[in-house]
This record gives C-alpha cells, structure tokens and sequence, in this order.
C-alpha cells in the first residue's frame, strides 16, 4: 500500500509517514485514517474538508479544525510554511500554498541530523 | 446547567483539579496536554452557551409560570391545597436554579482555553516534536477577577475605568526542526462604567470593555538549517524575537489568529539553507 499523501504540520509541512488506508473520495489522493476527516465518515480527506467553500471553522474535530484553519491562514495571510516533506515540492496538491523547501540533498540532512543529535533540552543558546 | 455538571462529573481527578486551581502549570509532550485540556473547554463551553441562558430561562420561565398560575388558580377559585402545592412546585425549582447556579459558578473557567489556547494547540500540534514535552502555564480565572485588579481611575465625575492585567497563557515547546520557540500572551482590559441621567430623569449605568493584547514570542533556530533576517546570532544557534500589541473592543476572548499570527511573522524571517 502507498503512504500517505498529506502534509503534516502549519509552521513546518512534512510527509505524515503513515501507510494510506484509503483513498479520498474527492481528490483521489491515498490517506491514512487520520487524515480522513470524521465528519465525511473518512471518505475525503482533510484538506479537501478545509478547501471546501463554506467550510467553517469548528473546534469540535480537532484535526479537522487545525487543518480548515490552515488552508484558511495560508490563503488569507499568505503564509508560506517552511517544507520539511520530502514529497511536499513534488505534489501538486500544495502548490497553492507557495512551500519554501530545502533542497532535497540538504533535506535528507537536515532531517537526518535530527534523528541523530536531537536535543534533549535545547539549553542556552 | 446539569449537562454542564455532568461534563463536569466526567472529568478525571487532575482535571477537576485543574478547575478548582485555574492557574497551572503543565509540562507534558502536546498529544497528552491536548487529551487533558479538551475535556474542561468542552466543559466550559456547555456551560459559556447553555449554563447561563438556562438559568436565566428557568429564573424568568418559573416566575412568569407562577404568577400566572397562581392568577388562573384564583380566578378559578380552587382550594388552597391546590394553590399550596402550586407554590411549592414554584420554591422546588428555585431552590434546585439556585443550588445548580452555585455549584456550576465555581467551575467556570477563563473563555481564553476553549476560544484561544486550545484551537492553538490543535494548530500547532504536528509542528512540535511529540517526544519532547511542552511547558505550558495558564491562568483560567475570570480575566476581570478580582486578583487582577490592577487600578482604578475616575477620570471624571460619575466616569470610573478599572484596569485588570491578565497574563493567561506563556508556553515554551521544542518544535520538530529542533528549534525552540516560546510564546506568552498577556491582556491588559479596560472596564468602563459610566452613569448618565436619561430624558425621563432615571439614572442609567452603561459599562463598556476594551482591551490590549500583548503577544511576545521568541524563537531560536539553527544556523546551519535556516538562514535568518535579523536576529541575534551566537556560533550553532540564532534567536529571533518579535512583540506585537493590539487593540480590541472587547474583553472577549483573543483569536488564536492573533497569537498564531505574531509566531507566523517570525517564521516568515527564516529561509531554508541552501
């Protein structure tokens, strides 16, 4: 099965990592349960949720809120997240929401260094 | 009023904890402090949109329904057994609004956790780390308590403006990149009551709210993953700061849009390395 076509996170986008469960009814991208959206009965995922004209922002779902708020953030106040995902620059789906990416061979580093030496406090700096 | 009990009596030792103090401070990995938090802002906002309304119903409800029963009844001419146990049913449930009204006044907490500090948890959540823990501090009494007070003012006669300083949330989290950021926010709220002689002579008391919201973050990046505008720059790590004020016409609870905002505008002085 293929992974999980989302990007995690609002600051920082980044592959979610999960093996997909499903495909989303409306965009046909694969997605794991979590980001199918609850309300939909997981059948389209949270971004497309978010997307939706009149979707409204409700923190009764929690994901579903963080992800309704995102779209909504990245499109009103044109926040261009930082892209920690190594698919992020590859997928079209996102391309709306202007990704500063690392190149990709500092991309493998960087995310390799912090497996490596994560810090457990980050101390004074 | 009782599904706002009840949320209440569903809540675990450390919650109802967390109610009864209201200042806390919780340092724990974000997914846990989320599970712990969402139960006493579901609390709270049965009883923001229901508790009060229902009390208000039932109060104006059972004195309408008691006058007017007790003017059909003596039209009526009934025994006044009738009328006796009319009255009552009337005192039953004006004791049971009372007792409900009291026991729910003390587990209200600050709007500042449902409307604000929660949604940005929710926002931020897949951008910290989740094996690190967050220290998170929270003040959730009223932002007008009376602890707050910070002055009061009679600029003019019959004028009186209160001021409370309200600092309710601070917070520091390691995020998933490494970097460290840390955020407070703090209200400063302007209550204004002000007593004017209407037209037909009554005097009439008008009270009115404003606020400033000061929202300090700062964050400290690495500097072989980002370069940075501006910022103090050490050997391995540089830290960025940013202090915004906003003026609000209200004392109601701030946006996370407004918090999430001021971290954004940081973020927004960072480039990826190349």
């Amino acid at each position: 099965m293929n992974e999980c076509a989302a990007q995690r996170g609002f600051l920082m986008f980044r592959d979610c990592g999960n093996p997909a469960t499903n495909e989303c009814a409306t965009c046909g991208r694969p997605m794991c349960a979590e980001h199918l959206a609850a309300s939909t009965n997981y059948t389209t995922c949270l971004d497309c949720v978010a997307r939706r004209p009149n979707n409204e922002l409700n923190t009764t779902n929690g994901r579903e809120y963080a992800y309704g708020f995102r779209h909504h953030f990245y499109t009103a106040a044109a926040f261009a997240p930082i892209g920690l995902g190594l698919a992020a620059a590859a997928d079209s789906f996102y391309d709306d929401y202007d990704v500063r990416s690392f190149d990709s061979r500092r991309k493998h580093a960087a995310l390799a260094d912090l497996d490596d030496e994560r810090e457990p406090s980050f101390g004074d700096s | 009023m009782l599904k706002a009990w009840r949320a209440y009596k569903a809540l675990n030792e450390e919650q109802r904890q967390i109610v009864a103090q209201k200042q806390v401070k919780l340092v724990r990995p974000i997914d846990e402090l989320i599970a712990l938090l969402e139960p006493i802002a579901g609390m709270d906002k049965i009883l923001g949109s229901g508790g009060c309304a229902t009390l208000g119903c039932t109060f104006v409800g059972g004195i309408v329904i008691a006058i007017a029963g007790n003017s059909a009844m003596l039209a009526m001419g009934l025994p006044e057994q009738v009328t006796l146990g009319w009255l009552i049913a009337f005192l039953a449930v004006f004791i049971y609004t009372l007792v409900m009204y009291l026991k729910t006044r003390n587990i209200d907490v600050s709007d500042n956790l449902r409307i604000c500090a929660i949604p940005m948890l929710y926002v931020l959540r897949d951008d910290i780390e989740p094996r690190e823990s967050v220290e998170l501090v929270l003040d959730l009494r009223a932002p007008m308590a009376k602890e707050k007070l910070l002055r009061t003012e009679k600029p003019r006669e019959r004028l009186t403006e209160t001021f409370y300083n309200d600092p309710w949330m601070s917070a520091e989290a390691i995020l998933i990149d490494g970097s460290r950021l840390r955020w407070s926010v703090s209200d400063v709220i302007r209550h204004r009551s002000v007593t004017k002689k209407g037209r037909s002579g009554k005097w009439k008391t008008k009270t009115k709210d404003s606020k400033k919201c000061t929202v300090d973050v700062e964050l400290t990046v690495r500097n072989k993953s980002y370069e940075v505008q501006g910022g103090e720059a050490g050997e391995k790590k540089t830290s960025l700061s940013e202090s915004k004020t906003m003026k609000l016409t209200s004392a109601n609870a701030v946006d996370p849009q407004v918090v999430l905002g001021v971290i954004t505008d940081l973020f927004r002085r960072l480039q990826p390395a190349k």
